[in-house]
C-alpha cells in the first residue's frame, strides 16, 4: 500500500511541477525559487536576529500551504478536466490508496517545503554568522510551527479533495476554495474585532504567557480530531461509480 | 470448447432518463477479438464500465475472467488493460515516464519495467520520441501510446474503447495493424468497441451488434454474414429486359435483382451458386460477358440490423 500511495505522490508532484512548462530546468526553478528566497536570501539579509522575527516562521508556514490549494484543487478536478480519471480509477489501485497519495502528495509537499526552507534558513545564518555559536529557532516556536503546519496541511487537503471530487473543473475548485479561504480569513478578523473588549482579552490570555503551551495543545488536538473527521467524510465521498458519472 | 473469458447474464443498466444497457447476454471466449459494435449512444462504454466494476449494474450480472464484476472489481482491474473513451495519458509527463507510471502502478519490476517499456515503445515505432511530453503528440501517437499502456502488464483481457475514433485514414490502419499483430503476438483476448464496421470486420473473430443498450446479434462475421444479409453478384452483359429481371426475382435463391449501370445486381442467399442464375438468362435470351461474386459486408449486415430495428 506504502509504495502505491508513493507511485501516486510521484506523479501529483511530477504534474504539479510540470504544470508551467515542460522542460525538467522550468520544474526545477519552480519548485525551488519560493525555498530559496525564504530559506536564502531573507534570513541572510536579516542576519542572526532573523531566527527570532516573528515572521521568520510564519511565512516560510503559510506559503506551503497556498501550494496545497493548488495541488489539491488539480488532483480529482483536473485529472476530470484532463480526461485522466477514468484510466487511473479502471487500474488495480484502491480507492484508498488513490485517496490517500493524493493527499500525501500534497500535505508532504507541503511540509517538504517548510522543513527545506528552514534548514536552508538555519544553515545558511550558522555559515555566515555563526562564529562558533550555534544560530537556532527557538524550540517552543519551531516544534508548534512544524506540528500545526503538518495538522494544517491535512486539514486544506482534506477540504481540498473535498472540493475537487464535486467540481468539474481546477478553475470551479479553486475558486470555490478561495471563496472558502477568504470567508474563514476575513470572517474570523471581523469576528474577533466584533467581539467585545472583555472576551478579546480573554482570548489573548488564552494564547499568551502561561497559558500558551495548554491553548497549543488543545488547538492540536481539537485540530487532529477534525482533520481525522475530513479524512473519513472524504473516504466516504469517494466511490469510483459516483466519480464516473460527476 | 474455449474458455469463456466474459459472460453477462441480463445485464442493465439504467439512468435516470435513460435505460443505457437492456438484458444484455454475451459471451467472449479466450483469445478472441470480440467487436462490440453499435452507433453513437448505444451502451458500448456503459457495458465496459460494468464489466469493469466502475458502474454497478441495475440488475442482471457479469462474470469477467471468474470474477463477478459487482463483488470482486478489484480483481478483473488487476488483471486487465484498457484504452477508454479517451486515451487517459499525462500530457505534461512525458511518453517514458507515463508508461513508468503504470508500470510501477502495476507492480512490475524494473529492470522488467524498462525492457518492457522499450519493447512496446520500439513495436509502436514511438521509442526514439519516448523523452518528449506525450501532450505534444499527434492523436494518433497518443492513441498508440495508450494500447501500449493497456498491454504494459501483460493482461490476459483488454477492453478497447474506439481505439481509432478521431483518427484519419492512414494513422487509423497503421494503429490497426499494430494492434492485430502485437493481440496475436501476446495472445490477449480483446473487448473492442467500435462503430468503424470495416475496422471490426479485419480484427474481430466474433462481434456482438447492440443498439439503444439490447442486444441484435452475435456471433462471427461471417454468420452474422450468412444469417443476416446474402451474397451479392454483379452480371456484366446485355439484355436484361423488366420481364428477364422479374424471371429472376421470382427464384427462391435470390433476394433482390435490379438493374445498376447497366449491370444486373444481384443480391442471394449465403453459399447459392450462381451458375443456374446464369444459365436462366443465356436461355432468357440475355448476353453475360461475366458473374462477379461479392460477398455482403459486415456493414451491410450492421445496417440491415439497425433497419430491422428501427421497423
Amino acid at each position: 500500500m506504502i509504495g502505491d500511495i508513493c507511485t501516486i505522490l510521484w506523479k501529483e508532484w511530477k504534474e504539479f511541477l510540470l504544470q508551467r512548462g515542460s522542460s525538467r530546468k522550468t520544474m526545477l526553478i519552480s519548485a525551488l525559487l519560493p525555498v530559496i528566497l525564504l530559506g536564502v536570501v531573507i534570513p541572510w539579509r536579516a542576519g542572526p536576529a532573523y531566527v527570532h522575527n516573528s515572521v521568520a516562521l510564519v511565512v516560510p508556514g503559510l506559503m506551503p500551504l497556498l501550494f496545497v490549494l493548488m495541488l489539491v484543487a488539480d488532483s480529482f478536478a483536473g485529472e476530470r478536466e484532463r480526461k485522466t480519471l477514468e484510466t487511473l480509477l479502471a487500474t488495480r489501485l484502491s480507492d484508498q490508496v488513490i485517496l490517500l497519495g493524493k493527499i500525501a502528495a500534497a500535505v508532504l509537499y507541503a511540509w517538504t517545503v517548510l522543513v527545506s526552507t528552514l534548514a536552508l534558513a538555519l544553515l545558511g545564518l550558522n555559515i555566515v554568522y555563526g562564529h562558533g555559536q550555534l544560530i537556532m529557532f527557538p524550540m517552543s516556536r519551531l516544534v508548534p510551527t512544524l506540528v500545526y503546519d503538518f495538522l494544517l496541511a491535512v486539514l486544506f487537503s482534506c477540504i481540498g479533495v473535498f472540493v475537487s471530487l464535486r467540481a468539474p473543473t481546477v478553475r470551479q475548485a479553486m475558486q470555490t476554495m478561495n471563496l472558502g479561504f477568504m470567508v474563514i480569513v476575513w470572517g474570523s478578523f471581523f469576528g474577533l474585532q466584533a467581539l467585545p473588549t472583555e472576551w478579546q482579552s480573554v482570548l489573548l490570555d488564552l494564547v499568551s504567557g502561561e497559558n500558551l503551551v495548554r491553548s497549543e495543545i488543545i488547538a492540536g488536538v481539537i485540530l487532529s480530531v477534525v482533520d481525522a473527521a475530513l479524512l473519513l467524510a472524504t473516504r466516504a465521498r469517494f466511490r469510483r461509480a459516483r466519480l464516473i458519472l460527476d | 470448447m474455449a474458455e469463456i473469458v466474459i459472460r453477462t447474464e441480463g445485464l442493465t443498466r439504467d439512468f435516470p432518463a435513460t435505460r443505457a444497457v437492456d438484458g444484455l447476454s454475451i459471451e467472449v471466449p479466450r483469445g478472441a477479438v470480440f467487436g462490440f459494435l453499435g452507433p453513437n449512444g448505444s451502451g458500448k462504454t456503459t457495458t465496459i464500465r460494468m464489466l469493469l466494476g466502475l458502474l454497478e449494474p441495475t440488475s442482471g450480472k457479469a462474470s469477467v475472467l471468474g470474477f463477478d464484476a459487482a463483488s470482486q472489481s478489484d480483481q478483473i482491474r488487476l488483471r486487465s488493460g484498457c484504452l477508454l473513451e479517451y486515451s487517459g495519458l499525462y500530457e505534461r509527463l512525458s511518453v517514458e515516464d507515463n508508461l513508468e507510471l503504470f508500470g510501477s502502478i502495476w507492480k512490475i519490476p524494473k529492470l522488467e519495467r524498462r525492457a518492457r517499456i522499450q519493447e512496446l515503445l520500439q513495436t509502436f515505432g514511438l521509442w526514439e520520441r519516448r523523452r518528449e511530453a506525450a501532450g505534444i503528440w499527434s492523436r494518433g501517437m497518443k492513441q498508440k501510446l495508450a494500447v501500449a499502456r493497456a498491454l504494459l502488464h501483460r493482461p490476459p483481457l483488454i477492453f478497447l474503447d474506439e481505439p481509432t475514433a478521431g483518427l484519419d485514414p492512414v494513422a487509423a490502419s497503421t494503429l490497426r495493424e499494430d494492434l492485430a499483430a502485437l493481440t496475436r503476438r501476446e495472445g490477449v483476448t480483446v473487448f473492442l468497441t467500435t462503430h468503424n464496421l470495416p475496422e471490426a470486420e479485419k480484427l474481430c473473430s466474433r462481434v456482438a451488434v447492440i443498439r439503444q443498450g439490447k442486444l441484435l446479434a452475435e456471433g462471427s462475421p461471417a454468420e452474422l454474414r450468412a444469417q443476416k444479409a446474402g451474397h451479392r453478384a454483379q452480371v456484366f452483359g446485355r439484355g436484361f429486359s423488366e420481364p428477364i429481371l422479374a424471371m429472376v426475382r421470382a427464384r427462391p435463391e435470390i433476394r433482390s435483382a435490379r438493374l445498376e449501370d447497366g449491370r444486373l445486381q444481384v443480391e442471394c442467399e449465403d453459399h447459392a451458386p450462381m451458375s443456374p442464375v446464369g444459365a436462366m438468362l443465356v436461355g432468357a435470351g440475355a448476353e453475360i460477358e461475366e458473374i462477379q461474386k461479392e460477398k455482403a459486408s459486415l456493414e451491410d449486415v450492421f445496417l440491415t440490423l439497425m433497419q430491422e430495428r428501427q421497423s
